[in-house]
């Protein structure tokens, strides 16, 4: 039909219609009817049972590419590939028959060759008295790669679902599962696809919490709530056991926005749960033990009070206010400030350091407290700190000055008779009236012996209850020549020294002046203990040799011997209290062990150092107990020239 | 026999096996002896002016450093030599007894032997 006919009747309403007189209309209404298959933007074919095209409309021709005398001479056969139409026309004529329309999606061939996709929807009718086969066809070329797009795109995103290492889950609003990917699955326990439109609640949820859980979703497809986005609940899996899942959720709309389900990932926290509960009670273990810990709990960073425990508090009066945030160093007496700070910082650092060691802290009351503090370096709120015990020293050191005041007045008293069993035994040596036989002298001569060392022994005890007492030893430092105390001692152990022919050689330097401070009693016992071990420990016919050297504003002097030596392994216990090294408990000589103790004691509050060398051995199959000798130093600081006061006090 | 020295000595001692030792030995050597057995006896004795006063500062009654004291304040000190015998342990006081009080010598009781005491005497007596 001619196109403006075509513009007339779409700009007036089509009289006919809606059961008016047909008759008149009818015309009319056959004009429309043909108007609308020819213009009709689908292609629209009339055909026989058979195929032979008997009309079709532009859309047909410019569909196929054919021109209207072309098609109408052509069988609907010609038009669909032999393999489609083999495929689908019987099933076809059937439902036509059947039902009177069906519809298939096939392929077409245009006049080019080229095959596209359609749709075809499928009319009989017998109105004009023989089957007439009404289609309409679609090109559905687009909405094909359309569907092969969703496809991919569907199968990329099952893929991102499954490799998920969460479970993923969408249930519609009635909570039936509309999705589970491979991880939800694995994690219930089912097998794929079983899961599918059952009800989430009832098949996955532990009884426990299912009607609250349902609520809460009904609620939220109700609109009512927000949808809650974290939630941790138990799932259940298929074969009962229960798993705690961290869910993330939200809620699925329509392109209307209307509320059509939810969607949610879930994480599987079974395991963390538990370690976390473990966490927690190791927590509250740990925290009640260093709470009621007897020692007190200090810990520092940046030399800032970030914890103390209750008994912290308790030892230095002080409340968390006071405490906290405030630098340690607040707390400790003024002599140990230095101390503490070094020692702070080798911890912090890493460096090697005594962890364990003696300061006084300062409570609030002013008064002082004795601590030992031990402490390790430790990582607090993610970055170094140092976490130190503290422990009370007060009773201790209490009961170290008992013991030192004993041994002090125990000492005391056991002087006076052995000085009298000293005298007595001098008495009776010197049998004027040789009244004694030889026999009864040696006993009055051992008698005088033991006790000279039980005097002795008396003696150090004493020094070392002042040592302890730790009254800088008691030494009144004066200006002074050393030598003539070095020359008196070597005089008073001659005559030790011969009896075991021992040559002691004293070098010529030794007797030059040497100007210290010192406390002349002091310093003489101290190198008259040094001489003392040399003699006990070198065997008859030795050799001891004492020297000097004079060095940067000190003096050092060493005795040197080629005695026993003392054994490598015990050079760090030597100085110690009643220390005797093993190579010489089993020669005959005698010895308190305290000796070296005192001369450490004496050197150092002369703000002097001791120390020694005992080079081993070189023989081979020898054990390495040494033997070849020791040397000790003594070094002091020299003294300037002597202040008026003071002439060389008598020796 | 040992000779007969005229020179009188006082011990002091409260101790009395160590007065006895001291004494034994002196008496030994030919000197005469004075003994008193505490302070206030000792002080007595000394206002009798012996030659050498041997003086424990240990004692009952009143301790030696007063009769030491004492006897600096009126002058017996420089008449009178005195030999402090003590125990170890109280050389804080040592200083002040030989620098301030005058005695000549400060012992160590229990580092000497009679015959080391009796050496001391005659060096200071001159005998």
């Amino acid at each position: 039909m001619p196109k403006q006919k075509a513009k007339k009747f779409n700009k007036r309403q089509p009289s006919g219609f809606a059961g008016k007189d047909l008759a008149g209309g009818e015309r009319d209404f056959c004009q429309l009817v043909r108007w609308l298959f020819e213009n009709s933007p689908s292609a629209v074919f009339l055909e026989r049972l058979d195929g032979k095209i008997i009309d079709c409309n532009r859309a047909a021709c410019k569909m196929l590419g054919y021109k209207r005398d072309e098609l109408l001479s052509m069988n609907a056969g010609e038009i669909v590939p032999k393999k489609d139409a083999k495929e689908i026309f019987p099933k076809l004529i059937k439902n036509l028959l059947n039902k009177g329309s069906a519809a298939a999606q096939s392929k077409n061939i245009r006049k080019d060759g080229t095959v596209f996709p359609v749709e075809a929807f499928f009319k009989l009718t017998r109105q004009t008295g023989e089957p007439i086969v009404f289609l309409t066809v679609r090109d559905i070329s687009h909405h094909k790669e359309v569907e092969k797009q969703i496809k991919a795109e569907k199968e990329r995103m099952e893929l991102y679902l499954n490799l998920a290492g969460v479970m993923m889950v969408a249930i519609d609003k009635q909570g039936k599962i509309t999705l589970i990917n491979k991880k939800g699955n694995e994690i219930l326990g089912y097998k794929k696809n079983f899961l599918l439109k059952k009800d989430w609640f009832t098949t996955c949820l532990p009884e426990k919490n299912r009607e609250e859980v349902r609520r809460v979703f009904k609620k939220c497809m109700a609109g009512k709530v927000k949808s809650v986005e974290r939630y941790v609940n138990h799932v259940m899996t298929k074969s009962g056991e229960e798993r705690l899942i961290s869910w993330h959720n939200s809620v699925l709309r329509d392109k209307d926005k209307k509320i059509i389900g939810s969607l949610s990932s879930g994480e599987d926290i079974t395991e963390r749960a538990r370690i976390g509960e473990d966490l927690s009670h190791i927590r509250v273990l740990y925290t009640s033990l260093v709470e009621n810990s007897n020692d007190g709990v200090v810990v520092l960073q940046d030399g800032f009070v970030k914890f103390f425990n209750n008994q912290m508090f308790n030892m230095v009066g002080y409340t968390e206010v006071e405490a906290y945030s405030k630098p340690f160093l607040n707390f400790v007496a003024d002599k140990y400030k230095k101390a503490v700070y070094e020692k702070y910082k080798a911890k912090i650092s890493g460096q090697k350091t005594t962890s364990r060691y003696e300061i006084e802290l300062i409570k609030k009351d002013g008064k002082s407290l004795p601590v030992e503090i031990n402490s390790s370096p430790i990582f607090f709120e993610g970055r170094p700190a140092v976490m130190s015990i503290i422990r009370d020293m007060t009773k201790a050191k209490e009961i170290d000055k008992m013991k030192s005041e004993f041994v002090s007045v125990a000492s005391h008293q056991l002087r006076t008779p052995l000085t009298g069993i000293k005298w007595f035994s001098e008495l009776l040596l010197r049998d004027k009236a040789s009244v004694l036989s030889k026999e009864q002298k040696d006993y009055a001569s051992q008698i005088s012996i033991g006790v000279a060392r039980a005097i002795s022994l008396v003696d150090d005890l004493l020094d070392v209850s002042h040592i302890e007492a730790g009254e800088k030893y008691n030494v009144v430092l004066k200006t002074m020549d050393l030598s003539p105390v070095i020359k008196g001692v070597v005089e008073e152990k001659a005559v030790a020294a011969r009896n075991k022919e021992i040559t002691v050689a004293l070098s010529k330097e030794c007797l030059k002046e040497t100007l210290v401070k010192a406390d002349k009693n002091k310093i003489f016992q101290a190198f008259m203990n040094l001489l003392d071990n040399a003699v006990k420990y070198t065997p008859r016919g030795g050799k001891i040799t004492i020297g000097r050297e004079e060095t940067d504003g000190r003096i050092i002097y060493f005795v040197k011997d080629n005695g026993v030596g003392i054994p490598a392994h015990q050079i760090n216990r030597v100085f110690d209290k009643f220390f005797r090294a093993e190579n010489v408990l089993t020669l005959h000589t005698d010895g308190t062990g305290l000796g070296l103790y005192i001369v450490k004691a004496i050197v150092e509050a002369h703000n002097g150092k001791v120390w020694f060398e005992s080079p081993a051995r070189q023989s081979p199959g020898e054990r390495a107990s040494r033997g070849g000798g020791t040397t000790f130093f003594v070094s002091l600081p020299l003294a300037e020239a002597k202040e008026g006061e003071g002439a060389k006090p008598p020796v | 026999m040992m000779k007969k020295i005229n020179k009188k000595i006082l011990v002091i001692e409260d101790e009395p096996s160590l007065l006895n030792a001291l004494k034994d030995k002196l008496k030994q050597e030919g000197l005469e002896i004075l003994t008193a057995k505490d302070g206030q006896e000792g002080w007595r004795k000394v206002c009798q002016k012996p030659d050498l006063v041997l003086l424990d500062l240990m004692l009952p009654k009143m301790p030696g450093e007063q009769i030491l004291k004492l006897m600096n304040e009126n002058g017996l000190i420089k008449k009178i030599p005195v030999i402090i015998l003590s125990v170890k342990g109280d050389e804080a006081n040592m200083q002040n007894c030989l620098k301030v009080w005058g005695a000549k010598d400060y012992l160590i009781k229990s580092n000497y032997t009679l015959e080391g005491i009796v050496k001391k005497i005659k060096k200071l007596l001159k005998i």
